[in-house]
């Protein structure tokens, strides 16, 4: 048995079957980590005595007969923006270098009860800002695929990890396409569900109106069953979905005869890689054979979406990251000047990425600003919510890249200051519009990187978007592709 | 582009929202943000007429609310253990007042 | 040239609930330093806010006793800037669509003149952190951060301006309380800050319709200070603009002990609060049945109250308006008439006699020990003639210090007056006949000397007798 090859449904089966122990099962993962994570560098810390001593406890219990939690033994690693209070959240910022939390977030809670066995946190784009990983104060980590490549952002940890085995799956979060871009450039499955499904209560604030977590999988199947545990209402998060669904995994049906996808017009443009473009239109043929019709749908806003994204996204980000003044928790700089403890604590423990975001987010509230940019840009919002809401009338999910680009070098994409952002092009409308969307591997390029496809779905529609994705890799293999 | 963030507007700008620039950063940032700015005129052609704002994706849900019932608080000691100066039970700042 | 003064109030409430805004912290005063603090309330990464239901409630019940249109939909804000006390770095507050816009309060001069001053709105914010500073905590050149006040429930009562007189603010500031109380949204406790008044102060010649430069005033923590404090400030800009100086837009501190505004110098440079909505919290939509039931639940306002004791009691305006003054008065007084329906006795009891004690304890009209249906029995002695006066005043005392009934007390002090015709008579007749001489002046006319018979009669009963029987049986006999 393979226990790498095992989904996550398998992997508990063969836990409460006694095939393997949860301690087993934790060795092999941390042994990966010991063995591969110097060259990948996806993990900020790694809790190998505390995940060695839970997966004990879980065989005892097994062994003795006694009741454990559902997936009892499943290991998992969170994004280092998932509050924990016995191991540091550090954001991938010096401002929050060893901060412990003084509450667990809600996710933490829900899997912890489920089971899952947290082997550590992961690296990430600093506060989450970035789409390929490099803005992280402590480490670059590495596309598994190919060294010299960026994992993508902002959730680069995770989905690198999950790509190189080095744990079965992985929490992220999407703010503007920071699960499903690099789960597009690792080639693994990234889920970005409709805002308020998975509580945000414990992931450290980047846009409050965008933000949502998210599972990276190794396959949409995957993905679907630790739905089915961060699918939880929580009374305090107040953006938290009331509907609990029944179960994600137990409903997947791939059977997709009749389903619509939507094909935007002028979609495909010619800034999309042709290798992307030709991966997307033969995923395209794939849902053909499958049953699937394809509409031509109209999305007129699409290329004001960046700019949008922009102006709400980091005026949010100028108050939600003002907290880290150097007072009551984090960094402080050397200094007994009121105004200094907070402009060099600033200054000094943030990264440029987030204090240029802090800073355009600053600018454009300012009252004299204010209706130009940002109330402005939450109008277009509305046209943008309008656009889905006309498209989703003709068809059940929208199919197109997750990104148009596959991975690209380190230092790449600085030479404009656009350049990185339009790479989010094809995420940020979805974040904005709040519904879900999943990005799930679809070829690859001729060196061999992989290239994502991005299903998008309306609000709480997830069950139609992973019956969709699931039925492509029921009929596709590029999900099993292994990393040589 | 019209380089309306002027270096006179992003030092407003950082004070407001405290962050100490170098000079390397503020040119950086007068750049990009010009950028990003210039970028945003594509918003100027947008008609908005008639349109209300979407402050969140959660459109027509009401706010939820919560039973006034009390619940134990951190400890002083967890309220504290993360800031870098505290004092007899509260955290120390220099001092804001005079006299 | 004759100024103008025009003076609006910023009002901040702290409401009455058991926790606060946002989180199940405890709103009790005076715990611990940083006790009733949580990662909601203390800004920590991840930590997202719950609005309490009451604080929604209590700030309807504000808008309903004030007379404000309630909107049904509302939202919230958020108010950017740097302080040690805000640890999230932003207050939430309700800039763009607050809970309640309109509303009147209507006050009475000295003079008798009655204003009615328009509110331009109410909105529901959070408080910010209390900063204690130097060696009282620790070094003199630091300042101490104490999170407990940390998203209390506020609401901010925003008059418009158009006050004149800094009698007019205080009264406008009484009459507040007064009405809140009334409500049961606050304990409007100005010492321990549970109710804090900013006042916005401008002058301009007569007759002008534009505002002058408006300087806002803080740290007035009493009704008294803010007539001072409000007083001053008039003077001083009369005083910039004769000398022909201009005033600044700026914050002023009132200065107790020296009784003057002075600048205030705040290590805040740049202002530009960045107002916008709050994405984590959703508008705040209120049914019509909420408000209908809110609105049931309020009690009967001062001002209508008051009405109704001069109507339905016969009280005169002054009583009325001191009995009215406070609902626990109003609510002491009519539960006394329910024992007792005597309402100028038991007026006169409540005000000279219950309210010293009150005054005197500063301690709350049902904390006295006499409850008002022991004060009712008590009235009732004295107007039925069981004991004097003079007793009923010695018996007070009893029952403050006992809290017991002054029926037992009567009893078991055997204080009742001896209204026994028949054994009064008896000690009549004793009494004139030991004195014959005075006897048989009184008889010639000198009427004087009943005095004189009373005390000895009131002597010889060991002061029960009843002194309105003894003077009609003196009477009698004598005559």
């Amino acid at each position: 048995m393979d226990i790498l090859k095992l989904s996550l449904a398998e992997l508990k089966s063969a836990l409460d079957s006694k095939k393997v122990t949860a301690l087993e099962v934790v060795n092999l993962y941390l042994d990966r980590i010991e063995k591969h994570d110097k060259d990948i560098k996806a993990f900020l810390h790694v809790a190998a005595d505390s995940a060695r001593a839970e997966a004990k406890r879980y065989d005892d219990m097994r062994a003795k007969g006694e009741m454990v939690p559902p997936c009892a033994g499943i290991p998992i690693a969170l994004k280092d923006l998932i509050v924990t209070k016995d191991m540091p959240t550090t954001c991938a910022s010096l401002m929050l270098k060893d901060y412990y939390s003084a509450f667990d977030a809600k996710i933490v809670e829900e899997l912890k009860e489920a089971g899952y066995i947290i082997l550590g946190k992961l690296n990430m784009d600093q506060f989450a800002m970035g789409s390929s990983g490099e803005t992280s104060y402590f480490q670059k980590t590495k596309n598994p695929w190919d060294l010299t490549k960026v994992p993508g952002g902002s959730s680069s940890g995770s989905a690198a990890a999950v790509a190189a085995h080095l744990v079965p799956v992985a929490i992220g979060s999407d703010t503007g396409g920071s699960i499903r871009q690099p789960a597009g450039y690792c080639g693994v499955v990234g889920l970005k569900p409709t805002y308020g499904r998975v509580s945000r209560r414990g992931a450290v604030a980047y846009s409050s109106s965008l933000d949502q977590l998210g599972p990276i999988a190794k396959t949409m199947e995957d993905a679907a069953f630790l739905m089915d545990t961060l699918s939880q209402h929580d009374e305090l998060d107040p953006t938290s979905c009331a509907q609990v669904p029944d179960s994600f995994h137990k409903n997947l049906n791939a059977n997709i005869k009749g389903l619509r996808l939507g094909l935007p017009k002028n979609y495909l443009t010619d800034d999309v890689d042709p290798e992307v473009k030709s991966a997307v239109l033969a995923a395209v043929e794939v849902y053909k054979n499958l049953g699937a019709e394809i509409v031509e749908i109209e999305m007129p806003h699409a290329d004001v979406g960046i700019s949008v994204y922009q102006m709400i996204a980091n005026a949010e980000v100028s108050s939600n990251l003002a907290k880290f003044d150097g007072i009551e928790f984090g960094y402080r700089a050397d200094t007994n000047d009121l105004n200094k403890i907070y402009s060099q604590t600033r200054g000094e423990a943030l990264g440029v990425e987030v204090k240029k975001r802090i800073i355009l987010g600053t600018y454009i509230l300012q009252i004299d600003q204010y209706e130009e940019f940002y109330v402005r840009a939450m109008k277009i919002r509305s046209l943008i919510r309008q656009d889905y809401d006309n498209a989703f009338k003709k068809c059940d999910l929208i199919i197109g890249p997750t990104s148009s680009t596959p991975a690209f070098d380190f230092g790449g994409k600085s030479r404009t200051p656009m350049e990185m952002y339009l790479n989010d092009l094809y995420t940020v409308s979805l974040n904005l519009n709040g519904s879900c969307g999943v990005s799930i591997p679809c070829g690859f390029t001729k060196v061999g990187m992989p290239i994502g496809l991005q299903l998008q779905g309306d609000m709480y529609a997830e069950q139609t978007l992973f019956n969709a994705a699931h039925a492509y890799q029921n009929a596709t293999d590029w999900h099993k592709r292994e990393i040589l | 582009m019209n380089n309306r963030v002027t270096r006179e507007a992003l030092m407003k700008v950082s004070a407001l929202a405290k962050i100490d620039l170098n000079e390397h950063e503020i040119a950086q940032y007068i750049d990009d943000l010009n950028a990003i700015v210039d970028y945003a005129t594509k918003l100027q052609a947008v008609d908005v007429a008639g349109i209300s704002p979407m402050v969140s994706p959660l459109i027509g849900q009401n706010i939820p609310l919560r039973e006034d019932i009390v619940r134990p608080s951190l400890s002083q000691a967890d309220v504290l253990k993360e800031a870098s100066q505290t004092e007899a039970g509260h955290f120390r700042v220099p001092r804001t007042v005079e006299g | 040239m004759q100024f103008e003064p025009v003076i609006g109030l910023e009002v901040h409430v702290q409401l009455d609930t058991k926790s606060k805004i946002f989180c199940s912290c405890s709103t009790k005063f005076g715990a611990e330093a940083n006790n009733h603090v949580c990662p909601v309330c203390m800004g920590l990464p991840g930590s997202m806010p719950v609005l309490n239901k009451e604080v929604v409630n209590q700030a309807i019940r504000a808008g309903l006793a004030l007379g404000c249109d309630i909107q049904r939909v509302s939202t919230f804000d958020r108010k950017n800037y740097f302080y040690p006390d805000l640890p999230t770095a932003y207050q939430k507050t309700q800039m763009y669509h607050p809970i309640c816009i309109g509303g009147t309060l209507t006050i009475e001069t000295e003079k008798g003149e009655r204003r009615t001053i328009n509110l331009t709105r109410i909105h529901i914010e959070e408080d910010a952190g209390k900063l204690v500073h130097g060696e009282s905590i620790g070094a003199s050149d630091s300042s101490y951060v104490d999170l407990n006040r940390s998203s209390m429930p506020l609401i901010e009562i925003v008059s418009n301006p158009e006050m004149h007189t800094a009698e007019e603010a205080r009264l406008y500031m009484q009459k507040l309380r007064t009405i809140l109380l009334y409500a049961g949204v606050s304990d409007c406790n100005m010492e321990e800050g549970s109710m804090r008044c900013d006042a916005n102060i401008s002058i301009r010649p007569v007759g002008e319709t534009k505002l002058g430069t408006r300087v806002e005033i803080k740290n007035m923590n009493s009704f008294r200070n803010v007539q001072r404090a409000v007083e001053y400030e008039i003077k001083r800009q009369e005083k910039v603009l004769r000398e022909g100086g201009s005033l600044r837009q700026e914050t002023r501190l009132w200065d107790n002990d020296k009784q003057i505004t002075f600048p205030m110098r705040s290590k805040e440079d740049a202002h530009d609060y960045r107002y916008f909505p709050d994405p984590d919290l959703l508008p705040l939509v209120v049914e019509s049945d909420l408000i209908e039931s809110l609105r049931k639940g309020l009690p009967e306002m001062p001002d209508s109250r008051k009405a109704r004791f001069i109507d339905q009691y016969g009280l005169p305006k002054q009583d009325a308006e001191l009995l009215s003054s406070e609902r626990s008065y109003a609510d002491y007084y009519e539960e006394a008439l329910k024992t007792l329906n005597s309402p100028k006795p038991v007026a006169n009891w409540i005000m000279s006699e219950v309210l010293r004690v009150v005054n005197d304890r500063a301690c709350g009209i049902y904390e006295t020990g006499i409850t008002p249906a022991n004060l009712a029995l008590l009235v009732q002695s004295v107007e039925d003639g069981t004991i004097s006066g003079k007793q009923g005043k010695e018996l007070f005392q009893d029952m403050l210090a006992s809290g017991r009934s002054p029926i037992d007390i009567i009893k078991e002090k055997g204080l009742a007056q001896v209204s026994d015709t028949g054994a009064l008579e008896a000690i009549v007749k004793s009494v004139i006949e030991a004195n014959p001489a005075e006897a048989e002046r009184f008889k010639q006319g000198d009427k004087k000397l009943v005095g004189f018979f009373v005390g000895q009669i009131m002597k010889a009963s060991q002061g029960k007798a009843n002194p309105k029987l003894v003077n009609d049986i003196l009477m009698k006999v004598l005559s």
